[in-house]
């Protein structure tokens, strides 16, 4: 092993997913998907609908199985779920019957960690969050907003390698999913994890990454899903989404989805 | 902190913690009030049960004062039957506590690996459903031939009756636990056999818990088949001696300590759980 190759957090290689349906008919979901994400690293994936980003995601996570290439994580290859690649879902997934503190140091305590040391973890990912007045609550008792942020507490109070993030502020109001932005941003430069990020936003994606990936096809587009675009963003954080820059690489991005669209190219000849 | 909460149970306790001092008396009338409402009913029905005795509409049928009487000797008086209401309560307070509790024993854990495992459900399925129409009383007198007659046979009618509710809602609730929380479980470190107690068991209690209040109900009705024969103590045995001596009014008294019996024992699991549970959100609905 080389230097270059320890201080990659994933190194995903000629990856592919194909799906078996009941009566042996398949799906190819993803096909030759080259990508290696760097520790500390904020990758955003984007893309329509179906593209397959989130399998991707999923297939990192460990929650499926990838047909063919490789997947290596820091551990080495992926095989399962593991506490080393925390997941942020679109739908929270906390624990009801736990509290705001217990979703937190659910982690810690499945490691076994002391309490005194489950106790810190607990209390310094409550306050990153802003949520230490909330913490005997149960999640059914908060907003969305609030759920997500005990969901992001839970994993990075485990400490993981990787954090993975699926569309987590997919079903919150656009004020909070702002604020929700801004907050992931200043955890992101204070604990620095390494996150790939699943978004169909390409704002989103151009606000909060270091580095932006395009996908597209998908079943739904007779091609399995593959990435089509890469773009590395440098602008200082927190980011101006009104700035000239920004939406430079932002027109330069959603030219990039659109033009794999067919409908987009008949929707533009009919309006221009 | 600008986002609020929008939950009923939060705004609820907001309001209690912001009222007046007054707050909690009119709270109390309240809940006297709500309590009080269950009163009329019985009463007008125990009235008309006077009534029709009196006017002679019913032949036969002891009136609601003598049937207090016998009751009062049957806890404290000196007649044949006297004083013996305590013993037959809490033997079959027993009868019910041992089968009900070996019933929830084998059901819960049978059910979560029905619920959680395919080959396992295919396994019983079918035998399941097969026994599960069966009534009890069906079983009694195999049980008889079986068990021979007494305690035993009685306890295991019980475990009859309190096995199959608690089975089909613990597997119902398994099935239905939420697959992302496993899967939240799962990238936090939980093992596939550890989540069955960290995430599945939580997940399904409340429908466990339903069951349990179910099947508890259920222990209570078959006592009277299951205390027939050869036992000499236990409501249905009182009941059946009253019927043997033709004391209407001692089978009456014997019928409504079940109902109570059984009433008071569904207060108690519920309120043990609860305190079990210290507010813990597991038992659903009210809380």
């Amino acid at each position: 092993m080389t230097d270059a190759v320890t201080t990659l957090a994933l190194r995903i290689k000629d990856v592919g997913k194909t799906y078996t349906g009941h009566r042996g008919n398949s799906v190819e979901a993803l096909r030759g998907i080259n990508l290696d994400v760097a520790e500390g690293e904020f990758v955003c994936l984007v893309g329509a609908s179906g593209c397959g980003k989130s399998t991707l995601l999923r297939l990192v996570a460990g929650f499926e199985d990838i047909s063919s290439g490789q997947l290596d994580a820091r551990n080495g290859p992926v095989c399962g779920p593991g506490p080393d690649r925390g997941v942020v879902f679109q739908d929270y997934g906390l624990f009801p019957w736990l509290t705001v503190a217990g979703n937190i140091a659910y982690g810690p305590r499945q490691r076994g960690l002391p309490s005194a040391e489950i106790a810190a973890r607990t209390a310094r990912y409550l306050t990153m969050v802003q949520l230490d007045s909330f913490a005997d609550r149960y999640p059914s008792e908060l907003s969305g907003g609030m759920q997500q942020r005990v969901a992001i507490a839970r994993v990075l109070a485990n400490d993981p390698a990787v954090l993975l993030m699926d569309e987590p502020f997919g079903a919150l109001d656009s004020l909070t999913r702002e604020r929700l932005q801004y907050s992931l941003t200043e955890i992101w430069q204070q604990v620095r994890p390494t996150v790939l990020f699943v978004t169909h936003s390409v704002e989103e994606a151009l606000f909060l990454a270091d580095r932006v990936i395009v996908m597209s096809g998908g079943p739904n587009h007779g091609v399995p899903g593959h990435i089509v675009h890469e773009e590395r963003v440098t602008l200082a954080r927190p980011r101006d989404v009104t700035a000239p820059e920004f939406n430079t690489i932002k027109r330069r991005l959603l030219d990039a989805i659109h033009a794999q669209l067919p409908d987009f190219a008949v929707a533009s000849v009919a309006s221009g | 902190m600008t986002e609020v909460l929008n939950s009923p149970p939060a705004a609820a306790r907001t309001t209690v913690r912001t009222t007046t001092a007054a707050a909690p008396v009119r709270r109390h009338v309240g809940r006297l009030g709500r309590a009080a409402l269950a009163v009329p009913v019985p009463v007008l029905a125990l009235a008309l049960w006077h009534v029709a005795v009196r006017q002679g509409w019913v032949a036969n049928l002891p009136a609601p004062g003598d049937v207090g009487e016998s009751a009062l000797d049957l806890l404290q008086g000196g007649s044949a039957f006297g004083s013996t209401l305590g013993l037959h309560i809490l033997a079959s307070a027993e009868r019910v506590g041992i089968g009900f509790g070996i019933a929830c024993l084998v059901a819960v854990p049978l059910g979560v690996l029905m619920g959680r495992s395919a080959l396992v459900s295919r396994m019983l399925d079918l035998m399941i459903s097969l026994l599960r129409p069966i009534p009890v009383t069906a079983w009694a007198p195999l049980m008889v031939v079986i068990v021979g007659i007494g305690s035993k046979s009685a306890i295991v009618l019980i475990v009859i009756a309190g096995f199959f509710p608690v089975l089909l809602n613990t597997i119902a609730g398994v099935k239905a636990v939420p697959p992302r929380l496993l899967e939240a479980a799962a990238m936090l470190g939980t093992g596939r056999h550890r989540a069955l107690w960290k995430v599945v068991l939580p997940a399904a209690a409340p429908n466990v818990f339903a069951g349990m209040r179910i099947g508890l109900g259920f222990c209570w009705v078959v006592l009277v088949v299951g205390e027939t024969v050869g036992v000499e103590t236990g409501l249905g045995a009182l009941i059946t001696q009253a019927w043997q001596v033709s004391r209407t009014e001692l089978i009456i008294v014997g019928m409504l300590t079940i109902g109570l019996a059984g009433y008071l024992s569904d207060r108690f699991m519920t309120l043990t759980l609860r305190l079990l549970l210290r507010g813990r959100p597991l038992l659903g609905g009210h809380r």
